[in-house]
């Protein structure tokens, strides 16, 4: 072992380069255009672009010309509306959620492809994995559950709902309440944002980590070294598959737990 | 319970539960952060150095009261 550790650091000695691990730039790629702005267009937006461009194709084409007996992509479309309605929303809200199938349906979806773009070869990164979208999404499924609390309860019964739990003596309420507050308004919109994000964000750089391992070792390595590609390449691949479970896990939660935050808000606790 | 007014959303769901478990542990990290936070800010003020550790544990026992009430009574 002091053998290979000795020829690993003299590779190191040797070679300018050496191995390149992934760092945050992965994330910061050159601008495509508008450089040197606050809009700059990078590797990443375009993935944006081109995956809601894809999703939006999907469900225009599945529902441009509805049938009451679905024939061909329309079953696709209706098996995703299904899915939303039956996993998602009539587990949690129940019949008074049906009105937030549109926007659940397109939430999860959403981000679903933006996801599952870390995956697919030539865009290999996924939009979520910088913090604008998450961010985006988290702050409106936070407008929603807040609205549509108000709207339900009106704003006194909601906030007393929310922060004063009852059957507290009046006095602890001063300990209590600043934990409830944070833990309802504040700690829902930022977990959600930072639990897509680090997914997709640390998905990425293992995938990025895997692959460049497997060409630094095939290539650029020395004899022994390149047997070991085969095992960083057969990481690689198996972490390929489960970011495609995580792709569709992270979705699934953040459109779960905007349905949970509705629920809760339209029929308040006791 | 008293006062419940019961509705769809409230009846004996799993995910009813599965809400629960979120809320606890959002409430059971926000307290030790929040009191912990609070007598951090004490304790730059004062010059203190005890605050920061006491609000830790004044917020960890208040959020296990809190998911008490909540969701332990009745």
């Amino acid at each position: 072992m002091t053998g290979l550790a000795t020829q690993l650091l003299a590779q190191g000695a040797e070679e300018e380069e050496g191995f390149h691990a992934p760092t945050i730039g992965e994330f910061f790629p050159a601008p495509i255009l508008f450089e040197g702005t606050a809009f700059e267009f990078t590797r990443i937006h375009l993935v944006m672009v081109i995956m809601t461009l894809l999703a939006s194709i999907f469900f225009i084409a599945a529902f441009r010309r509805p049938e009451v007996v679905p024939r061909g992509i329309q079953n696709l479309g209706e098996l995703a509306v299904d899915f939303v309605r039956v996993q998602i929303i009539d587990e949690v809200i129940g019949a008074a959620g049906r009105r937030f199938l549109p926007y659940l349906t397109t939430l999860f979806w959403f981000i679903f492809a933006l996801n599952i773009a870390g995956i697919i070869p030539g865009l290999n990164i996924a939009g979520t994995s910088v913090i604008a979208l998450p961010l985006l999404l988290a702050l409106m499924s936070w407008l929603m559950f807040n609205y549509e609390g108000i709207r339900e309860q009106g704003v006194r019964a909601y906030l007393r709902g929310n922060l004063f739990p009852p059957g507290v003596p009046a006095p602890i309420y001063l300990l209590v309440t600043p934990i409830e507050f944070v833990s309802t308004f504040i700690l829902r919109p930022v977990t959600l944002t930072i639990r897509l994000l680090a997914n997709m964000l640390a998905g990425h750089l293992l995938l990025v980590l895997f692959f460049s391992a497997t060409s630094y070792l095939l290539l650029d390595a020395s004899g022994v070294l390149k047997i070991f590609s085969v095992a960083s390449f057969a990481m690689g691949f198996v972490f390929t598959l489960f970011e495609i479970l995580v792709a569709f896990l992270q979705a699934y939660i953040f459109a779960l737990l905007t349905a949970v935050y509705i629920g809760g808000a339209l029929a308040p606790e006791h | 319970m008293i006062g419940d007014r019961g509705s769809a959303a409230n009846s004996p769901h799993m995910s009813g539960g599965e809400s629960a478990v979120w809320a606890m542990i959002a409430t059971l990290v926000s307290g030790p952060a929040v009191w912990g936070g609070i007598g951090y800010l004490l304790d730059r003020v004062t010059g203190a150095s005890v605050l920061t550790p006491i609000g830790v544990v004044v917020g960890f026992v208040t959020a296990i009261y809190i998911v008490y009430v909540r969701y332990g009574r009745g």
